[in-house]
């Protein structure tokens, strides 16, 4: 996630519409970086072989990372970095380091909170073109220019 | 997690017990820019534009997911699980090889540098089930984060999967 996302702008939001999609790959570096940001010291996260002794192909992205990711989704596409509310998400399969993957994610439907405008959007992570590794639903306050 | 991580989960009586209970609380120290610049660097950001943006005078805050991160506690290697994990993760009771299995976040207000945040985890519910590959236990817990004005930032429920 940037310090200063880009500025998109969000205009007229709709069920259905489908997010910016972002594409982004975890490699080994990314993931010692991340465990040291988040103090993370699962050894299934930066020691391949734990990883393999305990049945995975290779050290796994953590899932909190994930979850920054969906973040970063959802921040640039309403230029607001701080316009989450929630964020659920349920994860389905593991993801590798430098396996590129891919963040989606589509407009559900338009309310409101606290008398501004929101959405709450389905999230879906992939690998490998449509391989699901992690599902979700986040919902985000809209920028008062998107009506 | 319980010290025997090497083998299939287990689940006691004892951590069935505490179900509804809170199960662990802690304090973070103050909110430090130098820990915010390091999640924006590990999560793909600049970390040199923190607080580029803001006006003098006014706090910098962090990034929606940061408080999860400010308070997760730095433990000795001696504290250690043989897998690297804490040896508190989850609830006392419940052990065995862990993996995320979900997560809810819900943000209420923002973590500013300075800030010192309060996490208090309760034990939501336990489940056992049968996997393709052998018996799991989900152990689910609720943390509510207050700042030092006692108000609530974020909450997070964690679902950790004990194989």
């Amino acid at each position: 996630m940037s310090a200063v996302p880009e500025r998109t702008a969000v205009g007229e939001v709709a069920p259905g519409d489908a997010l910016p999609v972002l594409h982004r790959t975890a490699t080994r570096l990314t993931l010692f970086l991340f465990g040291v940001a988040y103090w993370t010291s699962h050894r299934i996260h930066y020691d391949v072989e734990a990883a393999r002794a305990e049945g995975f192909d290779d050290v796994l992205v953590t899932a909190n990372l994930l979850s920054a990711y969906n973040v970063e989704l959802l921040t640039r596409w309403t230029g607001d970095p701080y316009c989450l509310l929630t964020l659920e998400e349920r994860n389905v399969a593991p993801a590798f380091a430098d396996e590129p993957l891919t963040v989606t994610g589509r407009v559900l439907e338009v309310g409101a909170h606290n008398g501004a405008r929101t959405a709450r959007c389905s999230l879906l992570i992939t690998k490998n073109h449509d391989m699901a590794v992690l599902s979700g639903t986040a919902t985000v306050l809209l920028p008062h220019t998107a009506s | 997690m319980g010290a025997n991580s090497s083998t299939g989960p287990a689940v006691t009586d004892e951590a069935r017990a505490l179900i509804g209970s809170v199960t662990a609380t802690y304090r973070s120290d103050p909110v430090s820019m130098r820990q915010i610049r390091e999640y924006l660097a590990a999560t793909g950001g600049r970390p040199e534009l923190v607080g580029v943006d803001t006006p003098p005078g006014e706090p910098i805050c962090a990034p929606p997911l940061f408080f999860h991160a400010a308070c997760r506690p730095v433990v000795a290697q001696d504290e250690l699980l043989s897998d690297g994990q804490y040896s508190f993760l989850g609830v006392p009771g419940v052990s065995g090889r862990t993996m995320a299995g979900g997560s809810k976040y819900e943000v209420f207000g923002r973590v500013r540098v300075g800030d010192v945040l309060t996490v208090t985890e309760r034990l939501q519910r336990i489940t056992e089930k049968q996997g393709t590959k052998g018996p799991l236990v989900f152990v689910t817990t609720e943390s509510s984060y207050h700042n030092q004005a006692g108000e609530l930032v974020a909450r997070y429920e964690q679902t950790v999967i004990f194989r």
